[in-house]
């Protein structure tokens, strides 16, 4: 519906070079949150399920809405919810990044 | 953070426990509430404890049932309380919000819990052990049970059990909810717990996270995954089998996930009409067989009729409609339990969002086509306060069960003999409520409870073989519920509806001319023939005339006749509008309503073909017929979309928080099935 692309920049955005919006994802890639943008509702949901800065996710299904797995289970989200979530791409689906 | 926010004076800040004295404790039995993810067995751990014994009751100021049940421990009984699933303490939907509430002693009439009966899924402990902090730093003694044990065993890597008691500050036992394994143990635990009552302290690790600033979450997950680190498990290990993967290919897929969802659908639905005409039957029957029991000791009369039609006949008409809700019900906690619905409105959710609605309002739908009811009762998953509205006010535009008996009697009027018609006549009326429901939910999302649709944010869990037992005592319970809830209008209702078709009585010869003509003619009949049976016939022809001249005579009648003018242009005539009032308060009367005002028996009426074919030839008084395809075609689209259904609009009432919500239902579906009963009339007239 209303894909407002205006991610209302906080004051401490911090440095997103490198990060890619989860929904960007690669289907089984795997990516370590690093920055959550809090501006909606909903995302202190995502954040006690477990997608929140230091967890690393993985994109099982892309899409709208797409899922994820993160801390062993799988989640549907909606891409724009999705989007708010900043990752870091792992070189390989191994353990460390 | 939630705590901070909170105005309540109780909970001041995480780990000081509000001082309860003894005293005022006393007389009230020490409360155990279960906490824990949803799906990590909470409800299996609390029918092992309680057994049949479960009562189920509203939390104080809200819609939301729980089942409660009072469990005996050596140190002395004590309530065990089964709370709905929570991930955290950012409750999202009411059901959360009343698990939280719970937890934080904020619900009215109720302190907080003297016992936390934490349930984690062994097979998930990381995920598991971000609730177990934020509950355990809550500071109430608190006992873990380590649920999934028999699951966690067969796992490649063993839980280090020391370790997990060691890092979380409380007693740990492992348990298998479902086998029952470990529960004398836990009950041992909760036994010392209570008569010891020994708050939790937050391990030092955990203490660090709370007073962390950076990210609370964050935190806290980084303590889940060094705590699952120290017992031995590495979450990559766990989680879904290759199983769960396979299957979820084909059911999220975005195509055939939505082909797959309306297989099962209608594979549920087929099985729900089979086997529940066994148990209607009966019921049928057996109402049948006490109204005619109980008549038998009354005296011919008001009090009989007001007994064995009025309530016998008025309750019986409404739960016969109990078997189909049931095995709903049944089929859906069981769909539930296997981890499907979750799968079932991720696919949704892309259709659903087009309208407005999130893919999880798809639930109350599809039950609303038993009965709208337990549907409404069951909007309580939706997250958003206006998309709950919106899906409570279009759920009864849906056709349920009671609307069957109209379709099949206008129908049989329309397409007698004809399956291939009267087939699409059914797709075609099933078809008009859904589309009337998705158009109307589009319209008041844009329109009174405009906003955005709730993004989508829903847990896939493992596919898991479901449990009959857990479903069989959750239906039982919604049986009871629905009785008690719904019982008590629908007695009140069918005695009103039994009183203004009964009064005033018709004064001795009150009847119209035209009916004692046609009275004096049938009576000169009998007396030329000797026939037995003719006789017997006739007499019950003059018994439905004057059953017809008394309704007409009766508050029911005259005002069919007052709003002859309003529904004239939809092609109702005195007695179709005697019929579409009494059906106001439960939409299935006018098949019993017109049985009476043309002149048939019951067992007519409940032949579809031949009740048909006496309304085929019924005629106005200028002659023509009543029943023109015209007439039936807005009959039908009326039942289609009209409200007619009280006990539903009480439901409404609750839910929805207001009259305000039931009035504009009842008006705008009103409004709805007036306007598009007239475009259909007037069209089909016209072209004719
Ligand atoms: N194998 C196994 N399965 C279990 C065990 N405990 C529960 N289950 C199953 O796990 C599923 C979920 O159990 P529930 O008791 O409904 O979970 P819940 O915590 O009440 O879930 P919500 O009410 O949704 O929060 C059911 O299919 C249970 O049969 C267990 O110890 N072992
Ligand atoms: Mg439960």
């Amino acid at each position: 519906m209303s894909q407002t692309v205006s991610p209302t920049p906080a004051p401490d955005t911090p440095d997103l070079t490198g990060l890619t919006p989860m929904h960007q994802l690669k289907t089984h890639q795997v990516a370590e949150i690093k920055y959550v943008d809090a501006s909606h509702d909903d995302i202190a949901r995502l954040k006690s399920m477990g997608i929140c800065q230091g967890r690393r996710i993985q994109l099982i299904q892309a899409g709208d809405p797409l899922i994820l797995k993160v801390v062993g289970v799988r989640i549907g989200v909606s891409a724009r919810l999705a989007k708010r979530v900043y990752a870091e791409p792992c070189c390989s689906s191994g353990k460390k990044c | 953070m939630v705590l901070g926010r909170s105005k309540d004076k109780n909970v001041t800040s995480s780990v000081s426990l509000p001082v309860v004295d003894d005293d005022s404790r006393k007389p009230q039995l020490p409360v155990i509430a279960l906490v824990g993810n949803p799906n990590a067995g909470k409800t299996t751990l609390f029918n092992q404890f309680s057994g049949l014994r479960a009562k189920t009751a509203n939390f104080a100021g809200t819609t939301i049932d729980h089942r409660s049940a009072r469990v005996k421990f050596n140190h002395g009984d004590a309530e065990l309380l089964d709370l709905p699933g929570l991930y955290g303490l950012d409750a999202a939907t009411p059901e959360e919000k009343v698990a939280q509430d719970v937890l934080l002693g904020r619900v009215e009439g109720m302190t907080q819990p003297d016992l936390v009966l934490l349930v984690i899924d062994a097979t998930n402990l990381e995920r598991n052990l971000y609730l177990a902090a934020r509950t355990i730093e809550l500071g109430l003694p608190t006992v873990v049970a380590l649920n999934m044990w028999d699951l966690a065993q067969k796992l490649p890597t063993k839980i280090n059990l020391d370790s997990l008691t060691k890092d979380l500050g409380v007693p740990v036992i492992p348990v298998s909810a479902r086998t029952g394994d470990g529960i004398e143990q836990l009950r041992q635990a909760i036994d010392t717990s209570l008569e010891h009552y020994k708050p939790a302290i937050a391990p030092e690790s955990l203490q660090e996270c709370s007073s962390c600033c950076e990210c609370p979450y964050a935190a806290r997950f980084d303590w889940a995954e060094q705590v699952s680190d120290r017992c031995g498990v590495n979450n990559e290990h766990h989680t879904h089998g290759p199983m769960t993967e396979a299957i979820d290919r084909i059911l999220t897929h975005p195509v055939i996930g939505i082909f797959a969802f309306f297989a099962v659908m209608a594979v549920v639905f087929i099985l729900i009409f089979q086997i529940a005409t066994y148990p209607m039957d009966m019921i049928e029957a057996g109402f049948g067989y006490a109204g005619a029991w109980v008549g038998s000791f009354l005296g011919e009369g008001d009090l009989k009729s007001l007994i064995v039609d009025g309530i016998i006949g008025g309750v019986g008409g409404v739960l016969v409609f109990l078997p189909q809700i049931l095995i709903l019900f049944f089929f859906l906690t069981l769909l539930e339990d296997t981890g499907y619905m979750a799968r079932a409105a991720f696919v949704m959710d892309r259709l659903m969002r087009r309208v407005g609605l999130p893919g999880r309002a798809f639930v109350p739908m599809l039950s609303a086509h038993a009965c709208a009811i337990p549907a409404i009762m069951s909007t309580k998953i939706i997250e958003d306060r206006r998309d709950r509205l919106v899906t409570i006010l279009v759920l009864p535009l849906l056709t349920c069960s009671a609307r069957l008996p109209v379709y099949v009697m206008l129908i049989a009027l329309l397409f007698a003999g004809n399956a291939v018609y009267a087939g699409l006549a059914f797709t075609g009326a099933y078809s008009l409520g859904i589309i009337a429901a998705l158009v109307m939910a589009f319209l008041f999302k844009k329109t009174i409870l405009p906003g955005d649709t709730r993004p989508l944010v829903i847990e896939l869990p493992s596919y898991r073989r479901p449990s009959i037992k857990t479903a069989t005592l959750l239906t039982l319970d919604r049986a009871k519920l629905f009785v008690k809830k719904a019982g008590t209008i629908i007695l009140v209702l069918s005695i009103l509806l039994w009183a203004a078709s009964t009064y005033p009585k018709m004064p001795e010869g009150g009847e119209s001319a035209v009916a004692q003509q046609r009275i004096a003619q049938i009576e000169q009949q009998i007396t030329q023939t000797t026939d037995e049976t003719a006789v017997a016939e006739f007499n019950n022809q003059i018994e439905h005339i004057q059953a017809k001249e008394e309704l007409a005579y009766s508050v029911a009648g005259r005002a069919g006749k007052i709003f002859e003018p309003v529904f004239r242009p939809l092609g109702f005539d005195w007695q179709i509008n005697v019929g579409v009032l009494s059906s106001f308060a439960a939409r299935e009367v006018i098949v019993s309503t017109l049985a009476i005002v043309y002149g048939v028996g019951e067992e007519v009426a409940e032949d579809g073909d031949r009740f048909a074919q006496v309304l085929d030839r019924q005629t106005r008084e200028d002659g023509s017929r009543v029943f023109t395809t015209a007439t039936s075609f807005s009959l039908l689209v009326f039942y289609v979309l009209a409200m007619q259904c009280l006990p539903t609009q009480a439901v409404t009432k609750r839910e929805a928080g207001g009259w305000k919500w039931a009035f504009f239902q009842l008006g705008y579906m009103s409004v709805l099935a007036y306007g598009l009963a007239l475009i259909t009339y007037q069209t089909i007239s016209f072209f004719s």
